[in-house]
């Protein structure tokens, strides 16, 4: 009976360590909500629109960490090749679900050539893939900005008036998407006891789960996992590492854009300039928080993330602000803990590497003392 | 002499000399297209003397090892809590510029201190984590800024009676001390000899520092981390205490920027300032692992002369500002460059 | 290796097929329905009711000018009004619209001269003159990523 206690309090104590930051994060919900005085109705309605808006872009994230390649950050080189294909889609007056599939059709080859060019350098930087892919977003960011605001209008040509700045060339801050606003949300429309239920996006993303698990076991899935587990022992039994590696973060990339358009079509307003820059930092915060760690992720913690992760993000203002009267604490808040959640995880991970290597370590040392 | 220069341009590094070509270009071509050269000169004095103590703020950690300083901002909030604290005080002049910095130091000790503890373990990750360190940072201290009792009325709102404001004058303060002191004007061109000199001061003490005992074990803990091991050295401890000296430059780095800019950013204002740093000392030939005073002093003339002059010489040639889209592409794409190069990664 | 070359061609030239097809049908325009009279060739007429596709019909009296906003280029005008004679006409006409241009405008009095008449007879593509109207309102391009985080 005792050793039974023993084992089920050591149980508990793994599960906890295994899962801080989900439970962390059920409990700052759990202090949350009251404050905030936010009724359920509304806060189930909201994960429903936040689910159905994100949950695509944190599912992109899941290939290139297979491929033991961590957090993409740059994910939001999809975003911004998503960002040309709405505009050009709106240039050319095409809406709806048409318009949508058009806008992924254009952004298609962009993100294949941002992936690849991305993989390319990735593959150059082997062992900070994530600081590289960082950089490369603000880099990326810089060639958007540079085609967008001077080179749309002027050498691209642009013939509705509406998008363009009154100097003549460069897309305006804000673009309206009413062409395709809530096109996909609102496609198949379920309405159960006063909380919309996007169906058709829902499906959508489920049909991005059933591809992943599906890829997971065709050949090119198992090569990736292979690689992710040991690069040297995956290229000596033949696998192309690089090609490998390149295919993942070209799929992210493609994956990403079409997650983009769909958060856009939600959100309906294309802020030309900074939509795609904080959707990486967000969606990796997001999957971090669903319990997903550098090396090790799955859909069910894309799930748990964003509705956490979200829950946190809906309720933080009004939370700071019956707390301290003070609603910006909240949003810095917000701020802090998704830049806490990522920071702490890309720590633990560190540490548990190392902790894994020294362990190796002492065990091959063990073993060679044993054979003296 | 083909060698020669096929050797010159593989010591500097091609993206170095297209860079320095260009800058060389711009201020060809600028008294042409009407831009006034003494103004821009000055300017380019001015704000290399702004930025060339946090890009100085690189060099222990890269000596060490750490890599580049992503975390920079956390030495930036070391010294916007000086910096806070002497207006506070109600400090003015020098005493105030001083005091700040004095203020700053305790900040920028522990918070280096934890900082440098938390890289050594993360050994081979420092970039990314110190990256999030410093975003993390600059989060947890816009909570702080709004809640800390501040309650000098230049600083604080002005109709709640509290919380900082996002933007504080320095004007009455420590505006200018540094750009003024002893500064030299010839014609149109103002020399701010006192920033030169607090600069050089600095990285007299950098080298200086780098030529001790110490010092020469931090290059050996960069270069070496295995041999430095075997011969003695505590590898984390100087680590950590290159982390602190990074965190203190930068605090400091940030109180120079702030006599001269005329205005403290708080809250989100500190976020990306590590980029522009990590790209200048980059672009003056450091690399990940690699870096001298030298390349403090060519990084950031080049960079800030780029950032300077594009914007007023483009202006002129087809009146548009395309300086902000160059700064992204020309940091950033230095800083690709560093990460990626082959010869590096094998450490 | 030439079969996977194959498949590769054929998927990219069915997605290519497919961009296209997105385009024409998704292409939404901007149909002006119109009853002033045009001098000389027809009159206004007194009173119309019409609709295009399934959306909800306008009734226009004359000198008034309305607009129906449709995705793709075949559409159904659907007229009912009562003609000079007073016969009651209740009628549906199926009309083409190109995808290159945005708004194109149905002259009613017209097409009520004659309903069999070809649709070149009433249907012109519409330029428009409001072009350019807030040139003033220029607002500062925001480039600074941190707004967005906010």
């Amino acid at each position: 009976m005792k050793n039974l206690n023993i084992s089920r309090a050591e149980r508990l104590k793994r599960f906890v360590e295994n899962n801080t930051v989900p439970i962390l994060f059920v409990i700052i919900c759990a202090i949350g909500i009251p404050l905030s005085g936010y009724s359920m109705n509304y806060l189930i309605n909201e994960i429903f629109v936040r689910l159905s808006r994100n949950a695509f872009l944190i599912l992109s994230l899941l290939i290139p960490i297979m491929a033991g390649m961590g957090l993409n950050f740059g994910m939001t080189l999809g975003a911004m090749a998503a960002e040309i294909g709405l505009i050009i889609i709106c240039n050319l007056g095409v809406v709806g679900i048409p318009g949508m599939i058009l806008a992924a059709i254009i952004s298609t080859p962009i993100s294949i050539f941002l992936g690849w060019m991305c993989g390319n350098l990735l593959n150059m930087a082997k062992g900070r893939e994530m600081v590289t892919s960082y950089i490369i977003g603000f880099f990326v960011n810089g060639v958007y900005q540079l085609v967008v605001l001077y080179m749309m209008g002027s050498i691209i040509p642009i013939a509705n008036s509406a998008l363009v700045l009154s100097r003549g060339y460069g897309i305006r801050n804000t673009v309206n998407l009413t062409g395709i606003r809530k096109q996909l949300d609102g496609l198949i429309p379920l309405r159960i006891a006063g909380i919309n239920i996007p169906i058709a996006t829902l499906l959508v993303i489920a049909l991005l789960c059933v591809f992943i698990l599906w890829f997971r076991k065709t050949k090119l899935g198992q090569d990736m996992r292979a690689v992710g587990q040991d690069m040297e022992v995956a290229r000596a039994s033949g696998i192309k590492v690089e090609r490998t590696r390149i295919i993942s973060i070209i799929m992210s990339t493609v994956f990403a854009g079409y997650g983009m358009i769909i958060y856009l079509q939600n959100i309906g307003t294309l802020n030309t300039y900074n939509s795609h820059t904080q959707v990486g930092m967000f969606s990796i915060a997001a999957l971090l928080v669903g319990g997903a760690s550098v090396a090790k992720a799955n859909i069910r913690n894309v799930f748990l993330g964003v509705v956490l992760f979200h829950l946190m993000f809906v309720i933080s203002p009004m939370a700071g602000k019956n707390l301290i009267g003070e609603a910006q604490l909240g949003e810095y808040f917000r701020v802090f803990v998704s830049y806490g959640v990522i920071t702490v995880s890309l720590v633990l991970y560190e540490v548990r590497k190392k902790r894994e290597l020294s362990y190796e370590g002492d065990e091959l040392a063990a073993e060679q003392k044993e054979d003296k | 002499m083909m060698n020669k220069i096929i050797d010159f341009v593989h010591k500097a590094g091609l993206p170095r000399i297209i860079i320095g070509l260009f800058l060389f270009a711009l201020f060809v071509i600028a008294p042409f297209v009407g831009v006034k050269l003494d103004i821009s000169l000055t300017n380019v004095m001015n704000r290399f003397g702004m930025n060339c103590v946090m890009v100085l703020a690189m060099v222990p950690m890269i000596h060490s090892g750490c890599g580049l300083n992503f975390g920079l901002p956390l030495g930036i909030i070391s010294g916007l809590l000086g910096a806070t604290l002497s207006i506070e005080m109600g400090f003015s002049g020098m005493v105030s510029f001083l005091m700040a910095i004095v203020f700053s130091t305790p900040f920028a000790l522990l918070a280096g201190y934890g900082y440098g503890k938390l890289l050594n373990k993360v050994k081979g990750g420092e970039m990314m984590i110190a990256t999030y360190v410093g975003f993390s940072s600059v989060a947890f201290m816009c909570m702080m800024w709004l809640l800390l009792p501040y309650r000098n009325p230049t600083m604080v709102w002005g109709y709640a009676g509290r919380g900082l404001r996002t933007t504080i004058s320095t004007e009455g303060y420590y505006l200018h001390v540094l750009n003024d002191l002893l500064s030299l004007k010839f014609g149109g061109i103002v020399i701010p000899t006192g920033m030169f000199l607090f600069f050089a001061l600095l990285a007299f003490l950098m080298w200086a520092f780098l030529h001790t005992k110490t010092g020469t074990a931090m290059t050996a803990v960069g270069s070496n981390p295995i041999f430095a091991k075997a011969s003695g050295i505590n590898v984390d401890a100087i680590r950590t205490l290159s982390v602190i000296m990074s965190t203190w430059l930068g605090a400091v780095g940030i109180l120079v920027y702030e006599q001269s800019f005329g205005f403290i950013q708080l809250y989100m204002g500190p976020f990306y300032m590590a980029l522009p740093a990590v790209s200048a000392i980059l672009i003056g030939g450091a690399s990940v692992n690699k870096a001298s005073i030298t390349n403090v002093i060519v990084g950031t003339f080049l960079f800030q002369g780029i950032l300077t002059m594009t914007p007023s010489v483009m202006n002129s040639v087809v009146h548009t500002d395309i300086s902000e889209v160059v700064r992204i592409i020309v940091s950033n794409g230095m800083i690709l460059y560093a990460l990626t190069r082959k010869s590096e990664v094998a450490r | 290796m030439n079969r996977r070359l194959i498949v590769r061609i054929v998927t990219c030239v069915a997605v290519i097929l497919l961009a296209f097809s997105m385009y024409f049908i998704g292409r939404q325009h901007t149909i002006l329905v119109d009853n002033r009279t045009v001098e000389g060739v027809a009159p206004a007429l007194k009173s119309i009711e019409v609709s295009i596709d399934k959306q909800d019909s306008l009734e226009l009296y004359p000198r008034d000018r309305d607009q129906f906003v449709v995705t793709g280029q075949s559409h159904k005008l659907h007229v009912k009004y009562t003609d000079s004679n007073w016969n009651e006409i209740d009628k549906v006409i199926k009309f083409k619209v190109p995808a290159k241009n945005d708004m194109y405008i149905i002259s009613l009095p017209k097409l009520a001269m004659n309903l069999d008449a070809p649709q070149s007879e009433w249907l012109e593509v519409f330029k428009s003159m409001a072009v350019q109207a807030d040139q003033s309102a220029e607002e500062p391009i925001v480039t600074d990523d941190l707004s967005a985080m906010m």
